[in-house]
């Protein structure tokens, strides 16, 4: 990779909160470094309170770094055309409640200054990519929190971002609409755009990141390429079909020869998610909304 | 940049209309107007019913619109700050002006539609009461020549007393019409009450001194007397020696009467319709509106709702009210200035001080925005000339709205908008 292709570059981010008196009252983010290169998906993990959001937040212009420096698509996070190419989802949907998905999203399309006609392609793409064209007249405020949640995805991609931060990306959904999320995001950083999201949800973060970096009590403890952050060279797995008792017992003798220890034999099982995602797939004989926000992208995101 | 203004704006819009906020004011004002149309009853006649309902109804509007427009506008940015709604909308490429005129924008437009209504709802009003009275009835003719009309004030210069009789010189407008009235307006001093009227004759001279018109009134000691003069009368000049006899008429009515200082002899000429005075009279309190809109979206980029409310009204209100503090305060300070010579000193406290200057500095700032009345001048038939509009305008929309936006837009723009409040 060479330099050009960093998208973001942080430098001895600090962040100190005080008080009415401009006393410091917590120290949420230390002397964080931090790079994340063109394509990639990098997650930011952490217990609650370990300055995952602060540094979003810093990223976005939301809050001014106490120290540090950010340098994000080549500019200062408060230059407009930074902000041209970025798209954000917070942690909660802060969206309008008197509004419907399509004004929220046509709303949002003004901001980015999209004409009117790229506006509506945009908008039905993404409501027919998201599951919401048949709530598309309703009321937001009615909805549920993975309804807001997909429509909050819905307005980060309207502009087709270089930059995707995620904050929390598949709270509130349900397995369905976080196999689709992962789905999309790995389909979306294979054409190139990057992503930098938060989660609790570990499961998630180990399927689709390329890199980590896990924070606590705002500081970075651990960072890197998840393979090599999760590798275990003193141990090995042996992917075999399954065996007869007789073959089974001949091959534990011949491991039992060669280790000093006793081989453990299991039988590997799927994740709940994925047999969660096999038999609803099966059940459904008609496309409800969930099953129609399938992993397909939105046409405007391929170009 | 005009997209993204006009996306804000029709948000602060549609926000304002499925909240409810526009449906129960609109609602509210309706009331207010209906129920002034229905009570109301002045002095009797159409006139008098109309020029209270004109007074009352324009002052109800400009209170009642202009409260809920200072909320409206300190809860449009701050609610949203509050409850984090901004931070999507501040991290797309929407600069801080934008987003501040969208709003103000989308403010002063739910503002206008709503004095649109209270305008409309007054327009009817007026031609229903043209309709009900008989033209040639005097009621009918007081309320097409003194109310339902537009009238420039030209005021008359004293130029002193002769034989008993006060003079004044006034100069014509340039284009007076041949039909209708103009309407001459005095008034006396009277220091005491429930004086009998005097009687007096009125003489309408040209400089040259050939007579036009010539009456006898009887004219009320306190209170704003009107005499009309038909127009065809004063035609072929542009210059009137205007002079009054008294006429005492008796033991116990006044031998002599005092002008009032603070109050010209005044000739009132029509110039225009009822409507369009309506309309300027409407475009003048838009202006007001607009400047507290402007107030209001300011002090709620730096306050929460609460505070930012309380913030807005004590200033709106300590700018109406800052000409009484510097009144009340003054005298007393002279007072107690000739004390100090003679070692009995009423001492004037700092606080005093301070308060006085502050006042003093206030009214000064804000002695602009103060001079345009509307609503007195639209219910005496007087006119609102085009050329006050524009500076109106001028003033309160691009002076002090332009420093109140620049100001808000500073604070947004130094502002962690995502700190916790």
């Amino acid at each position: 990779m060479t330099e050009n292709n960093t998208i973001l570059d942080v430098v001895k981010l600090t962040k100190i909160f005080r008080d009415f008196w401009r006393r410091p009252t917590v120290t949420a983010v230390d002397g964080l470094d931090l790079s994340i290169r063109r394509g990639e998906i990098f997650g930011l993990l952490g217990p609650n309170g370990s300055g995952k959001s602060t540094t979003i937040k810093m990223l976005l212009g939301l809050l001014h770094p106490t120290e540090g420096s950010i340098s994000i698509l080549g500019g200062r996070p408060s230059d407009v055309a930074v902000r041209k190419r970025i798209g954000y989802l917070p942690e909660a949907s802060y969206l309008y409640r008197y509004l419907t998905p399509r004004e929220t999203l046509s709303f949002y399309g003004r901001l980015f200054d999209l004409p009117a006609a790229e506006r509506r392609r945009r908008t039905e793409e993404l409501l027919a990519m998201t599951g919401l064209e048949s709530a598309a007249d309703r009321a937001v405020g009615e909805f549920s929190k993975g309804m807001a949640r997909r429509l909050g995805l819905a307005q980060a991609l309207l502009n087709a971002p270089e930059l995707l931060i995620l904050d929390e990306p598949t709270s509130g959904l349900d397995p369905m609409g976080c196999r689709q999320v992962k789905e999309l995001l790995r389909a979306l950083a294979d054409q190139g755009t990057t992503i930098l999201l938060t989660s609790h949800l570990l499961a998630d973060v180990e399927h689709i990141c390329d890199r980590v970096v896990i924070m606590y009590n705002g500081r970075p403890r651990a960072a890197g390429a998840l393979q090599d952050l999760l590798a275990t060279p003193e141990r090995m797995t042996l992917d075999l079909p399954a065996l007869d008792a007789a073959a089974t017992k001949r091959l534990l003798a011949v491991l039992r020869e060669q280790l000093a220890c006793e081989p453990e034999l299991s039988r590997p099982t799927m994740n709940l998610e994925e047999f969660f995602v096999r038999v609803v797939n099966e059940a459904a004989e008609d496309p409800s909304p969930a099953n129609a926000a399938g992993p397909h992208m939105a046409p405007f995101l391929k170009q | 940049m005009r997209n993204r203004i006009l996306g804000i704006a029709g948000l602060t819009i549609r926000q304002a209309i499925r909240s409810r906020f526009v449906i129960s004011l609109f609602f509210l004002l309706l009331a207010l107007l209906a129920g002034f149309a229905l009570t109301i009853k002045g002095d009797g006649t159409a006139a008098g019913r109309l020029q209270m309902l004109l007074s009352y109804a324009m002052g109800s509007v400009g209170v009642v619109l202009g409260i809920a427009t200072l909320w409206l506008a300190c809860g449009s940015l701050s609610i949203e700050i509050e409850n984090r709604r901004i931070h999507l909308v501040v991290v797309k490429p929407v600069r801080t002006i934008e987003l501040w005129l969208g709003k103000w924008l989308g403010i002063i437009s739910v503002a206008m539609l709503l004095l649109l209504v209270a305008g409309l709802f007054l327009g009817v009003a007026g031609h229903i009461a043209r309709g009900r009275s008989h033209p040639d009835s005097p009621d009918g003719r007081a309320l097409r020549d003194r109310i339902l009309v537009a009238r420039q004030a030209v005021s008359a210069t004293r130029v002193g007393s002769q034989d008993g009789a006060a003079h004044w010189l006034l100069a014509c407008p340039a284009a007076v019409s041949a039909q209708g009235v103009a309407t001459l307006r005095y008034r006396f001093v009277a220091h005491l009450r429930d004086l009998p009227p005097v009687t007096g004759r009125w003489t309408v001279r040209t400089p040259d001194g050939a007579t036009l018109f010539e009456t006898d009134c009887i004219a009320s000691m306190d209170g704003v007397n009107q005499l009309d003069i038909p127009l065809a009368a004063l035609r072929s000049t542009t210059a009137l020696d205007l002079i009054f006899h008294l006429q005492p008429a008796g033991e116990g009515t006044p031998q002599h009467v005092t002008f009032h200082p603070r109050h010209d002899v005044v000739l009132l000429f029509p110039c225009g319709t009822f409507a369009g005075n309506l309309m300027r009279a409407l475009l003048l309190m838009f202006c007001q509106v607009a400047l507290l809109a402007a107030l209001g979206l300011t002090v709620g980029t730096i306050f929460t709702f609460p505070v930012a409310m309380f913030t807005a009204s004590a200033l709106v209100l300590a700018t109406l009210f800052a000409q009484f503090f510097v009144f009340s305060s003054a005298p007393e300070r002279s007072h107690a200035h000739e004390h100090h010579h003679h070692d009995d000193v009423t001492h004037v406290t700092w606080t005093e001080t301070v308060g006085e200057h502050l006042a003093v500095g206030l009214r000064f700032a804000m002695a602009p925005a103060l001079r345009y009345r509307i609503n007195g001048r639209l219910a005496a038939g007087e006119t609102i000339p085009w050329t006050e509009v524009h500076d109106c305008a001028g003033i309160l929309i691009f002076c002090y709205s332009g420093l109140l936006c620049a100001l808000g837009c500073l604070m947004l723009k130094r502002r962690e908008i995502a700190l916790p409040v």
